[in-house]
């Protein structure tokens, strides 16, 4: 009974600045080096030039005035030229950083209301994206511009564009005839062109979104498939566990490497394929950590006593196993995102990864020697530098991350 | 009791046992008999006829001195570059080679000793015998069996292995005897009797008979066996006919301009090997290759080489090369490191590689460089399904061609190191039309045309027809930078006219296996080619059917009938004149995007000697030999 009339007394303390979380200290704890601050810095401009990178490189103005036989007429090429991808992507990044923002926001909000907020608002978020992705899948329809704008302004057909700060798009290329292919670096193209004629640093941003891509959307597949199967397998434990390891084992005999070249060999190339691949064949690391914890943490007395009052079964799984079994996941999925990275651009090294003329680091490394018999420093070093920054950055983290939760490092 | 079991028994069930076996042999050794003597029959006939032309020639000898004839000559063997000093066939009896007409208008050649090549290498001063050739392939064949591999890699390893009635002299370009003794053509072309050499042995010691050629042919002709692409060659033959154990002979539906090159071309194949009782079975034995040549196959270790070894019961002039091994480097920068390395001794090189390395005197000091056009070069393309709505009509794709800016590709990728073709014909061969101009490169043109073949812009951009939209997929060997950089810039090109073309590189296997189903909608590839090629193989209606190479159905009556006419056409000067008028209807009508032929570009360790190349065919391996001091394997 005293306990009600306290009640009162804990909402009015909320005042005061929260007590700081596991998760908060963590984080402040991860942020305090400063190669880790520089690492998670690159990583997150890297993860906004994947996303925004139509609106940097590309060969499509923002605006630009065309002369017709209807006088001067308007045109947005670089917005009209968006594809579904584009969208879809930007819905995914804004609902992420919203989920951020909720997060944030609420953090201050009182204990009881919090989880309620948080849930309503999380939801709320997700299926609007969902919605709105269904509905630019469903109405948007690529728009195939192939007019070249440098063209018509230089033929006088057009003024007033305004170009992106890298004018180049991706695929496009010098007139042949001008023999500006494997050109030096200069004023016009930043980091030169590669033997086609093309904009190695257009080309160099827009690979970054095949890297992220591929190695975030795999890394979620596989976390999904892992910390489902691990958390059956932990906490029912028995012939649950005995089964699942078995399953987990088969597909780590699977090489992914191979599996990926069968794959290409018989469907073609899609990096979606990929993907998807590299999340199926990747999830059982995550699935024996989290299995680890689960019989751990299954058996420690606050999970006893949860069960022991009655909570139901995803209460105990999902409310007080999950959150604490999950953090030593979450380091292995960062060096899983760096691995992901490196798996593709050996793939494109080889040159069997994405589909030309689609952009990536490794197919570029590949392009900067062969079969040229020049080796093409500045096509090679930009792409190869990147690379190898990212998966250092994911690695970097991984491991700062690692120590960051270490309980026993708290104070 | 009488049903005991006695001695007397014995020797009586002995006797029995005896007579029955005695009886048996017999049966089978009469059998036998009457089998030799039918062969002996054969034979005097064959020898009849032998001795009929024999005669003949010696009269013609006894009254013409040894002065040479219009229509026939002689070569003695002082005349023909081969000193017989260092070879086995040094010991047999010197007569002279024939090549004559008969009085019955029928051509006759006989070689009693098959031919060295032209550049004899056994002739050279510090000819040796030993030591490996090690060559590259750039994709490795996923069969190498007899007839049915389409792939150029597995061509080469069958030249070493198998052989054919007939050889084509690289510097007379005519067709030389080879495990054939002598050929008679009939003057109307419709007959070709060939007698073999008694000595042409198979590698498994078995002799090379008439008919193991009946046999050659009737699996080439076998519906069950999977190489349409090569029965189509083979048509318009009538019958093929063993006249005795050592005596062939083809007759012909009608007269063929290739017969001689084609019947006198057949790998021959030991019945003994390949006579498998369900003939489907000769598709499932990809790696049996089995054949009567200087080579044979000694290890195949998939993803690395091949090795063929010296046939150690080789009926011909002694094989020089112990080992002949192809490795498989599908990378050109990596198969020219090898070669840098010393690991292989001959590599075809990219232009770009040519460009950097043909006039650099470390490179020239190790190397010997060699570039020209080559028939068998054959041309590059890109081959519309013309069952795909998008290239059904000939404006349409012109319009495609001129909006490829070839010159300019040739320029930058190729470093001019290569030729525009306009036809399926190769420029240095006598059937190419000089007067057949490319399509010059004009995209408002191709605007214009696509306009008029009733494409237009929909609000999407994209060039839509009815509720066709222009998009498709170029499929392209993934294996091959050069294709991808052309698929790349043609790909930029035809966006700006509103065409969205997707480019699928695919595992060449793969490829070839969806070209044979017609699941593409374009695929750019390459031809090889001779000096005469036969456009039926490709370019006839017909096929299309079982997998032929008519991948893109074209079908066209006139060049059908041109085709039809020009294969029966035997005067040169009329078949050419055919040809051209065929490449001018084919380059019309633009079934394939046709790109362009490259010069070969050979670089050839300096190790081996006597490397140089023939005037038309390029180098030849046959002539090759290490002097003994640069010998490195052993």
């Amino acid at each position: 009974m005293t306990n009600l009339t306290a009640m009162p007394e804990l909402s009015a303390s909320a005042a005061l600045p929260p007590p700081r979380g596991y998760w908060a200290v963590a984080m402040r704890k991860l942020l305090r080096p400063l190669l880790v601050k520089l690492c998670v810095l690159y990583i997150a401009a890297v993860l906004v030039i994947s996303v925004l990178v139509p609106f940097i490189a590309t060969g499509k103005p923002y605006i630009i005035s065309l002369h017709t036989a209807h006088g001067l007429v308007t045109r947005y090429p670089l917005f009209a030229d968006l594809t579904t991808r584009d969208y879809l992507t930007f819905l995914t990044a804004g609902m992420l950083i919203a989920l951020a923002a909720i997060w944030r926001l609420t953090a201050r909000v009182d204990l009881l209301r919090r989880r309620k907020l948080r849930w309503v608002s999380a939801l709320t978020c997700i299926s609007a994206t969902v919605i709105a992705g269904v509905l630019v899948a469903s109405l948007h329809h690529n728009q195939f511009d192939g007019t070249n704008y440098r063209h018509l302004m230089k033929s006088g057909r057009a003024t007033g564009a305004i170009f992106a700060p890298i004018p180049w798009g991706y695929a496009q290329m010098e007139p042949l005839g001008r023999q500006a292919v494997n050109e030096m670096p200069s004023w016009r193209h930043w980091l030169g062109t590669d033997r086609s004629g093309r904009d190695v640093l257009s080309r160099m941003l827009w690979a970054s979104r095949v890297a992220m891509g591929i190695g975030f959307v795999s890394q979620f597949i596989a976390l999904s498939l892992g910390i489902i199967v691990g958390a059956l397998m932990g906490y029912f434990s028995g012939v649950c566990d005995i089964l699942g390891m078995r399953i987990v084992e088969m597909v780590e005999a699977i090489p992914t490497f191979f599996l990926i070249l069968t794959f290409i060999a018989v469907f073609g190339r899609s990096t979606l394929m990929i993907m998807i691949i590299l999340g199926v064949t990747g999830w059982t690391g995550y699935a024996r950590f989290l299995r680890a914890e689960f019989l751990r943490i299954r058996q420690l007395d606050y999970i006893v006593a949860a069960r022991a009052s009655g909570a139901p079964l995803h209460s105990v799984l999902f409310r007080h196993m999950l959150p604490n079994g999950l953090t030593p996941v979450l380091v292995s999925a960062s060096f899983g995102l760096a691995g992901a990275v490196t798996i593709e651009s050996s793939l494109s090294y080889l040159g069997i990864g994405v589909r030309p003329p689609t952009p990536s680091w490794g197919g570029m490394l590949n392009a900067a020697g062969n079969p040229a018999t020049v080796f093409h420093w500045f096509q090679a070093l930009p792409p190869g530098f990147v690379l190898f920054l990212t998966v250092l950055a994911f690695n970097l983290v991984g491991e700062a991350l690692r120590d960051a939760i270490d309980p026993r490092s708290f104070s | 009791m009488g049903t005991r079991f006695t001695v007397k028994d014995f020797i009586f069930l002995l006797i029995f046992v005896v007579l029955v076996v005695l009886a048996g042999f017999t049966l089978e050794s009469y059998n036998y008999l009457s089998h030799q003597v039918a062969g002996l029959r054969g034979d005097l006939q064959n020898l009849d006829a032998e001795q009929t032309t024999q005669l003949y020639l010696l009269k013609k000898i006894q009254r013409d001195g040894l002065r040479l004839q219009s229509g026939g000559s002689f070569s003695t063997p002082s005349t023909s570059p081969a000193p017989r000093g260092t070879t086995d066939a040094a010991t047999a009896p010197t007569t002279a080679d024939i090549r004559t007409t008969l009085p019955d208008g029928a051509r006759y050649v006989m070689f009693p000793n098959p031919p060295l090549p032209p550049y004899n290498p056994y002739s050279q001063p510090n000819f040796a015998f030993g030591d490996w050739l090690v060559e590259s392939l750039s994709s490795e064949p996923n069969r190498i069996m007899p007839f049915v591999p389409q792939s150029e890699s597995a061509a080469a390893i069958q030249a070493s292995v198998l052989e054919s009635l007939l050889v084509r002299n690289p510097l007379t370009l005519k067709f030389d005897p080879w495990l054939a003794r002598s050929y008679r053509v009939s003057k109307n072309g419709l007959k070709i009797t060939f007698t073999l050499r008694r000595r042409a042995r198979f590698s498994n010691g078995r002799p090379v008979t008439a008919q193991d050629v009946v046999f050659s042919y009737h699996t080439v002709m076998n519906p069950k066996v999977n190489c349409a692409a090569v029965r189509s060659y083979y048509v318009d033959i009538k019958s093929c006919r063993a006249l005795s154990a050592y005596q062939v002979v083809f007759k012909l539906r009608q007269p063929y301009f290739k017969t001689l090159g084609v019947v006198g071309g057949l790998s021959i194949i030991p019945r003994s090997v390949y006579n498998f009782p369900n003939m489907a079975d000769f598709n499932n034995h990809g790696k049996l290759l089995v054949g009567s040549g200087p080579y044979v196959l000694k290890r195949w270790s998939a993803g690395q080489q091949i090795v063929l070894t010296r046939n150690a019961r080789y009926w011909g002039p002694r094989p020089i090369f112990n080992r002949i091994v192809y490795r498989f480097i599908t990378n050109p920068q990596a198969s020219l490191q090898s070669m840098l390395a010393g690991q292989i001794d001959v590599d075809a090189l990219e232009p770009s590689q040519w460009v950097k390395y043909h006039a650099q005197p470390a490179f020239l000091k190790h190397f010997t460089t060699y570039k020209y056009l080559s028939p068998s070069a054959g041309y590059s393309f890109i081959c519309w399904n013309l069952n795909q709505p998008w290239f059904k009509d000939r404006a349409t794709r012109t319009a495609l061609a001129m909006l490829v800016n070839q010159a300019a590709m040739i320029k930058t990728y190729l470093h001019s190191l290569a030729v525009q073709v306009t036809g399926p014909f190769n420029p240095i061969s006598p059937q190419n039309n000089k007067l057949v101009h490319p399509i010059a490169y004009n995209p408002h043109a191709a605007r214009v045309l696509l306009r008029k073949a009733g494409w237009t812009k929909a609000s999407d951009g994209i060039l839509t027809r009815g509720k066709i939209k222009f998009r498709f997929s170029l499929t392209i060997p993934s294996q091959f930078p050069l294709g991808k950089r052309m698929a790349e810039y043609i790909k930029e090109q035809f966006s700006r006219a509103g065409i969205d073309m997707q480019i699928s590189p695919l595992d060449f296997t793969t490829m070839l296996q969806k070209i044979n189903h017609r699941h593409f909608d374009a695929v750019m590839l390459g031809w090889s080619g001779s000096l005469e090629t036969d456009p039926y193989q490709i370019w006839y209606s017909g096929s299309y059917k079982h997998e032929g190479s008519n991948a893109g159905d074209f079908n066209n009556p006139l060049a059908d009938k041109l085709i039809l006419e020009g294969r029966r056409t035997l005067n040169y000067k009329k078949r050419m004149h055919i040809w051209h008028r065929l490449q001018a209807v084919i380059y019309r009508q633009q079934p394939y995007l046709f790109l362009f032929t490259q010069y070969d570009l050979i670089a050839i360790n300096k190790r081996i000697a006597n490397t140089r190349p023939y005037p038309v065919f390029g180098i030849s391996s046959a002539d090759w030999f290490v002097p003994r001091a640069l010998q490195k394997y052993h």
